[in-house]
């Protein structure tokens, strides 16, 4: 018998595949579609402190094998999110990971302290990284602030902290170890590249915000590496992220060094795609006689 | 709404670019009212992930087990789908949004281009029904860009055409022929409902000639849409009076793609 389980920090999950944020909206969109009950966990779309209109249409774009958005965070805001989202969240047996973004330190420590009030929640993701808001990235950009915002959030609450960083730096190590240096628990690689689509037509950008975040297979091997230079500069678990499609996909980023792994616009395209691709783990770890997917983790070789 | 996967029973060009797709569905068939749309994926599901994204279209027709959409050949994803072939399996999610409110006394339908076929739909749906009389309003580039005429004309329905080159019906836009209709009814008189799907510029003109002769205007939008379901809040529209603090944004997939042009800030 194999085992899917795996271990971020002190949360223990049954299977290594969560949803992405912002790309499964609240659960309740695809309950008709989706056994939420079989994921390993649900991370729900960015909260903040106050709710947030998101930016004007239009707010995404096809790119070859991927895609661009820039929503910009479009939500209830968090009174709203404890009132009238996380009762629906929480009547599942699943993790529940709060994605939550600040543009203070002080936002972050409010949410996270706000958040460990409640009953129901697993975990909080500190999206320190969205490319489409004003001053997103000065946080995931910064070491110094990095380490700063994760340890205010750590002493805001008894939940496990994760940090979601933007692979938009120069070297993700330096912020990789800041991130577990302020205590994170684990780290989220990696949020979404900026990049930009021009109409020739009309020359105007393709988004309203001129730039975006691109996602899908077209990130994959940027990803990748993230999660590879990231496993050898931290001890913290890495939880992967980064236009899988699908099982095999997933264990590339297993070998690379990642213990989890989150499932993005594949959700856009196949509404159930998470699941397919804990099928497709189950398969594969029968297939290779492989009883643990712990055994996959790091493995890689390059000797 | 469901994950499907259907077998195209037919599939045309009809004009050129434009194709008729026909697949089986008795989920969709037995479910979907007009105005509501399938999010298709114009590719295999995991054999390669170029165009990525499913491409969402409003159904056109219905028979017992089968559902029809009408497209026009844009970009990569529908050039892909157009090349497709009867007894290939396509992926199908639907049946998705809202669909049309329903009919009033006297009733206008107004398209453009492949707007016309969630109009088509409508027709049918209401089709011999003496109590919900319908006019249709149709406008088109020219003869190569008309589609469903016929489809409207079947269930029965007056329908009146303005291309832009005159060369069928009307030399002009279609709010040439809605304007009219409009302006000739007593300020007392029974209020038409006009049904509008088009190009944004057409339905821009349209909302605001219903706004002018106090006509209501259900309009059906179109957006780039990742998901379809809901949950990417990619394809917004900004509403006017939106009640609370959440913004002025709605999904068009999921609040839409049918709304009352008089709630949408133009």
């Amino acid at each position: 018998m194999h085992s899917l389980s795996t271990q971020l920090g002190p949360l223990s999950l049954k299977n290594p595949v969560l949803t992405a944020s912002g790309t499964f909206g609240y659960g309740q969109e695809l309950e008709a579609l989706v056994d939420l009950s079989q994921l390993g966990g649900l991370v729900c779309k960015t909260v903040t402190r106050h709710p947030r209109a998101g930016n004007a249409p239009p707010r995404t774009c096809e790119t070859p094998a991927g895609m661009l958005n820039a929503i910009g965070l479009q939500n209830v805001g968090i009174e709203r999110f404890i009132a009238e989202k996380l009762p629906y969240l929480r009547q599942f047996d699943v993790p529940l990971v709060v994605n939550v973004a600040g543009e203070s330190v002080e936002d972050f420590a409010f949410l996270a302290r706000a958040l460990s009030a409640q009953e129901g929640i697993a975990a909080i993701e500190l999206n320190i990284s969205c490319p489409n808001v004003a001053h997103g990235l000065d946080f995931a950009t910064d070491p110094a602030l990095t380490e700063e915002v994760v340890s205010h959030a750590r002493a805001s609450t008894h939940l496990p902290v994760f940090a979601k960083l933007s692979p938009n730096v120069t070297d993700i190590t330096l912020i990789a170890r800041a991130a577990e240096q302020g205590g994170a628990h684990a780290l989220s690689l990696i949020n979404t590249f900026v990049g930009m689509a021009i109409d020739i037509r009309t020359r105007r950008p393709r988004i309203s915000n001129i730039s975006g975040g691109l996602s899908g297979p077209a990130i994959k091997p940027l990803a990748l590496r993230a999660v590879y230079r990231c496993a050898q500069a931290v001890k913290i678990p890495l939880i992967g992220i980064g236009g899988i499609m699908n099982a095999n996909d997933a264990i590339e980023f297993f070998i690379a060094g990642a213990s989890a792994v989150q499932i993005g616009t594949a959700t856009f395209v196949q509404p159930d795609a998470a699941l397919s691709v804990i099928r497709g783990l189950e398969e594969y770890l029968d297939a290779s006689s492989i009883s643990s997917i712990q055994e996959l983790v790091g493995s890689i070789r390059v000797d | 709404m469901q994950n499907l996967k259907t077998e195209i029973i037919y599939h045309q060009e009809i004009s050129p670019a434009h194709f008729r797709l026909r697949a089986r569905s008795a989920e969709i068939a037995h479910s979907a009212r007009a105005g509501q749309f399938v999010h298709i994926l114009p590719r295999a599901v995991n054999f390669s992930f170029d165009p990525l994204l499913r491409r969402a279209f409003s159904i056109a027709a219905l028979q017992d087990d089968t559902f029809d959409v009408v497209y026009r050949v844009e970009g990569r994803g529908t050039a892909l789908l157009s090349r497709h072939q009867k007894g290939d399996t396509i992926d199908v999610l639907g049946p998705l949004g809202v669909p049309f409110a329903p009919p009033v006394t006297k009733n206008i339908l107004v398209g453009g281009g492949v707007g016309v076929p969630p109009l088509a739909m409508l027709a049918a749906q209401h089709e011999g029904d003496s109590t919900r009389r319908m006019t249709a309003l149709v406008g088109a580039r020219s003869r190569d860009y008309l589609v469903c005429v016929d489809d409207l004309e079947r269930s029965g329905l007056d329908v009146r055409v303005a291309t832009d080159d005159g060369s069928v019906g009307v030399q002009g836009r279609v709010t040439e022929l809605l304007e009219p209709m409009l302006a000739d009814l007593a300020p007392d008189a029974e209020r038409p409902l006009v049904y509008s799907c088009g190009p944004l510029v057409m339905l821009r003109a349209v909302a605001k000639m219903c706004q002018t002769y106090r006509v209501p205007c259900q309009v059906s939008l179109e957006e780039s849409m990742p998901c379809g379901v809901g949950v990417c809040n990619g394809c917004v529209v900004p509403l006017l009076n939106a009640a609370d603090d959440y913004g002025a944004y709605r999904r068009i997939c999921v609040d839409g793609p049918v709304m009352w042009s008089h709630e949408i800030a133009w």
